[in-house]
């Protein structure tokens, strides 16, 4: 029975792990580059969703109110920061993305201790209480974000499969130039997918933020999860993304209890992941379901 | 050529601007350390500031120190002992304290008494419980709280005589932390109670799986001690009540750090408080002494609520550095240590303080071997820990035992 | 007449405690552990185009390696820094030639794994290290700021002479076309490989020289120093002061770390204006400023001297 207890819990961890990670994966596939400031994303999102809650929304109208919001943030950061200097051909343009982004996450971060305070806050859940199925035990808060999270990924995966815009998004993943050749406006997809990457890990840290705290740190932890996930399953594969934060979760949860020394086994929790990622990058770098990068 | 020689006027500038100003010393510096920004535990470290605060108003009101002002130069040590090192540093080269208080985190005051110890600055300490910050013997070094062996020696004789059978421990990996671990280890596992422990980060968020675990061993576990500051300790004991582990029926939980104090407990953990067990070094009016009454109504006031003792450490820290100012008639560093240890003899928020030169055990040299010490339960929703149950001492005791909860 | 401003930087900092004591001398010291860093990472990332997250953790591999080979084994500090320097160049080679074939974002997501490994196994090995706890060190050269600030001095002058002397000779030419244009560089015979891991190597063990360095200056070694934050910290340095600069970068952590001091009575806000600072950087002046100063100042000023009579 504790096996299964253990199982539900990670795959409830795992579904929002799921969403957490599809916005980088998202990022990379339409704009090829690894947004480092996908923790500060997450953050916003907690922030943005403990805000508005605290305006005496009712909970699932703050949760729907944060996303026009966390989108025009990312179609915003992307056009000053990403859109010059792809149209002009910057050298060595891969370089300055890691570097702006990952500037911009520090920015972000530091720019969220004086303004929200350091405290850590609790966002009301949108349920409480424990869920109950026979000896099965799960907290409400947990489940209720699973399930939402759940009906995020279904409507991105109707959105991109589904709608123009979602054509449009796939299309410039596949091929810029293709892409614009039958008129589809690049530019433009590149900011609604960078928006739509940040709204993804925005309502991911909206879910999470009531179950473990939110903090203006609390991004940095999720980020380098969402990375592993993200080189795991795949960069820019939604169904690499999902079995990847379902690997994760389980590795995390049964890792920490079934090593014999329990102290090492929950300290290195982190660091399954991390070593799954590097071992995945040395292996097999386009993860289970990513794309080889042609070098030339 | 040219735009180089600007970089040389550009240094120069930056180098004229870090020149220090020159002050005349007409005040009376206390160098005050605390925890005030992640990943330190803030709430604590404010309380401990608020204290101090009213502290140097009291003090100026009457007069101030020596006939000059006292001015209280607080550092952030952020719960990182590195910081703790830098913050030291500063206040006694760069600000030029006579002496410093504070500190929650223990790791950090290990850090800490090392640059004290150097300088040859009195530090007190407020709030920091591992045994090896005062074991180590620096005369510099002096403590208004309790000690883990102090405190969670006597935790576990309460314990062994409530009847509980399996304790577990899950510590955080500081110094404190370990320590938690230590002496419940040494003292339970001698009366024969079973005891399960294990560390982890205090950075950790979720305990979910480890907590099953416990919660499905035989023989069960039926008291858990939570040996975490911070967000770590509330979503412990959140996640402990939605898995129906503790606080329950079968099994109390000991919030062992002092994050259980504050109004943010109950944000996080909302029901789940109720029948939480908490140990805090002080409450309000016990014992009644004239400073805890005049003190409770100006933190009231300021502050809207009853203090709690990590707020009464911290004014008691500030005035007793101030008594032994009083009575050296000086601001030498090794005049205050000795008033510190031979003269202070002052009636604070939580009783009488008077320090010990006392080596045996390690750990009671500089300690105030009489600080008051409470095991509480709350027994109300958002109850305020002045309001709740006393369960030990004896002579304080409101409640006749430990309260089981029906569920 | 090009070597005038560093010779007069040379001279102001060696003349630096002469005005400033105690407590700015001890900022100045701290300045200068990461003028190293900021100056190796832009080596490495400026000038071979190789960006790398693990930079902070090569420093505390170094800080680690002496702490504890002074504590256990009773070694004198300079053998330990320079075994913790050595510890981190071989951690450097190893993580060289794991990342052989890596570009852009994979290096940087791997370098940036190892770095959060590193500091995992630091901490949770509290038994060895005393973790988040912080292993205390003893203090180089009895604790004399002043020594230790001209020790430093000493080292950083090191770094950035052998790090010169590299770009300047023919293996810096190789680097520097393989940050170009990688492949290009191979299809002229350019060995890659070598010169990759020769870039890892030199500049992990600088990092590492640093890292001991800090450890006997601050008297205390916590998993702190690995903190993606301080990597963070390092980047902002070196994009501020000039990526393409070992110089600039240098100046770039004084200047910055001489803020975080000045700065202080905006404590919570100083932080974020130092991010801002460096997204200002890159957006509009992504040499670094210094340069651009540089540029700007040099073009003013040949305008002026142009209009003077004749």
């Amino acid at each position: 029975m504790l096996f299964f207890s253990q199982l539900a819990n990670a795959l409830v961890i795992g579904t929002l792990y799921a969403l957490m990670s599809l916005g980088l994966s998202f990022i990379f596939g339409v704009l090829k580059l690894v947004n480092f400031a996908h923790g500060e994303a997450i953050m916003l999102g907690g922030y943005l969703y403990y805000l508005l809650a605290s305006l005496r929304l009712p909970l699932p109208l703050a949760l729907l109110a944060s996303i026009p919001a966390l989108f025009l943030f990312g179609v915003f950061l992307e056009r000053l920061f990403l859109r010059a200097p792809y149209q002009r051909k910057m050298a060595r343009y891969d370089e300055y993305v890691i570097l702006v982004t990952f500037a911009l996450g520090i920015f972000l971060q530091n720019l969220a201790f004086p303004i929200f305070g350091p405290y850590n806050r609790q966002a009301p859940p949108l349920f409480k209480g424990t869920i109950r199925l026979g000896e099965l035990v799960i907290a409400g808060d947990r489940l209720t974000g699973a399930l939402i999270a759940f009906a995020a990924i279904g409507i991105l995966i109707f959105l991109l499969y589904r709608t123009y815009l979602g054509k449009g998004l796939r299309a410039v993943a596949q091929n810029p130039r293709a892409a614009s050749i039958v008129g589809i406006k690049v530019l433009r997809m590149r900011s609604a997918a960078f928006g739509i990457g940040v709204t993804l890990a925005g309502v991911a840290g909206a879910l999470f933020g009531p179950i473990f705290l939110v903090n203006p740190e609390m991004g940095t932890s999720f980020a380098v999860k969402a990375f592993v996930i993200v080189v795991l399953g795949g960069m820019g594969s939604v169904t690499g993304s999902v079995l990847g934060a379902y690997i994760l979760a389980i590795v995390e949860s049964f890792g920490s209890i079934l090593l014999p020394d329990p102290t090492r086994a929950l300290a290195y929790k982190d660091a399954y992941g991390l070593l799954l990622l590097v071992v995945v990058l040395l292996a097999r770098p386009q993860g289970l379901f990513g794309e080889k990068e042609r070098r030339a | 050529m040219t735009h180089k020689i600007l970089v040389a006027v550009l240094g120069l500038l930056v180098a004229l601007g870090l020149a220090p100003g020159t002050h005349a010393q007409e005040v009376v510096k206390i160098g005050i350390v605390a925890p005030l920004s992640a990943p330190g535990g803030v709430e604590t470290g404010q309380a401990l500031v608020e204290g101090a605060k009213i502290a140097a108003d009291e003090l100026n009101a009457s007069g101030g120190l020596l006939g000059k002002k006292v001015e209280l130069v607080i550092g952030d040590t952020s719960g990182q002992p590195e910081k703790g090192t830098a913050v030291m540093e500063r206040l006694v080269t760069n600000d030029k304290v006579v002496a410093v208080g504070g500190e929650a985190h223990s790791s950090v005051a290990l850090a800490e008494i090392e640059v004290a110890h150097r300088y040859g600055i009195p530090l007190v300490i407020s709030e920091a419980w591992s045994d090896s910050i005062t074991a180590k013997g620096y005369p510099e070094v002096f403590r208004v709280t309790v000690s883990n062996s102090l405190i969670y020696s006597k935790a576990a004789r309460w314990i062994k005589d409530a009847g509980f059978k399996h304790v577990a421990v899950i510590g955080e990996n500081s110094d404190w932390g370990l320590g938690v671990i230590q002496v419940f280890k040494d003292n339970l596992s001698a009366a024969g109670i079973k005891v399960t422990s294990f560390s982890a980060e205090r950075t950790v968020t979720d305990f979910t799986p480890q907590l099953m675990q416990l919660k499905s061993m035989k023989p069960p576990v039926d008291f858990l001690v939570d040996g975490f500051t911070g967000a770590g300790e509330l979503l412990m004991i959140k996640q402990a009540h939605q898995l129906g582990f503790a606080p329950s029926k079968t099994t109390a939980v000991l919030g062992a750090g002092m994050d259980t104090l504050y109004p943010g407990f109950w944000e996080t953990v909302g029901e789940a408080g109720v029948h939480v067990l908490s140990n805090p070094a002080g409450l309000p009016g016990l014992p009644k002494t004239k400073t805890s009454e005049k003190f409770a109504k100006t933190f009231k006031a300021k502050l809207n609520r009853e203090p709690d003792a990590v707020a009464m450490e911290g004014y008691d820290t500030v005035m007793v550095i101030a008594e032994a100012v009083k009575a050296s008639k000086s601001t030498n560093g090794k005049a205050l240590i000795d008033a510190l240890e031979n003269k202070v003899n002052w009636e604070g928020t939580r009783g009488t303080i008077k320090f010990t030169k006392e080596k045996t055990p390690a750990w009671a040299y500089h300690m105030w071997m009489d600080v008051p010490v409470f095991i509480i339960q709350y027994t109300k929703a958002n109850q305020d820990p002045s309001q709740a149950a006393i369960l030990w001492p004896q002579k304080y005791a409101t409640v006749k035992g430990y309260v089981r909860p029906s569920k | 007449m090009k070597g005038i401003v560093p010779g007069l930087l040379f001279i102001a900092a060696v003349a630096f405690p002469l005005f400033f004591r105690e407590y700015w001398l001890y900022v100045a010291t701290i300045g200068l552990y990461y003028a190293i860093l900021a100056s190796s990472w832009s080596m490495l990332a400026g000038q071979v185009g190789l960006i790398s997250f693990a930079h902070a953790a090569f420093a505390g591999i170094g800080a680690y390696t002496s702490a504890l080979l002074v504590t256990h084994l009773g070694l004198p500090i300079p053998i330990t820094m320079l075994a913790g320097a050595l510890t981190a160049a071989l951690f450097g080679l190893g993580i060289g030639a794991l990342t052989l074939r890596m570009r852009g974002p994979y290096l940087a997501l791997t370098t940036l794994a190892f770095s959060e490994i590193f500091r995992i196994f630091i901490t949770a090995e509290y038994q060895l290290t005393q973790g988040s706890i912080g292993l205390k060190v003893p203090l180089m050269l009895g604790g004399s700021k002043l020594l230790s600030y001209y020790t430093g001095l000493g080292l950083f002058l090191v770094t950035v002479v052998t790090l010169t002397g590299v770009l300047r000779s023919r293996v810096g030419l190789f680097l520097v076309a393989m940050r170009e244009d990688e492949d290009g560089a191979e299809t002229r015979g350019i060995n890659t490989v070598s010169y990759r891991l020769i870039a890892f190597v030199l500049t992990s063990a600088f990092a590492g020289l640093a890292g001991g360095y800090y450890a006997h200056v601050v008297g205390l070694v916590s998993p702190q120093m690995t903190r993606i934050g301080e990597m963070g910290l390092i980047l902002a340095m070196s994009v501020f002061g000039g990526l393409e600069s070992l110089l600039g970068a240098a100046l770039g952590a004084i200047i910055l770390q001489g803020l975080t001091e000045y700065l202080r009575i905006f404590t919570e806000w100083r932080l974020a204006i130092f991010g801002a600072l460096v997204l200002f950087t890159l957006k509009f002046a992504h040499e670094g400023i210094l340069p651009s100063v540089y540029l700007y100042a040099d073009r003013l000023l040949n305008r002026w001297l142009s209009r003077a009579p004749r």
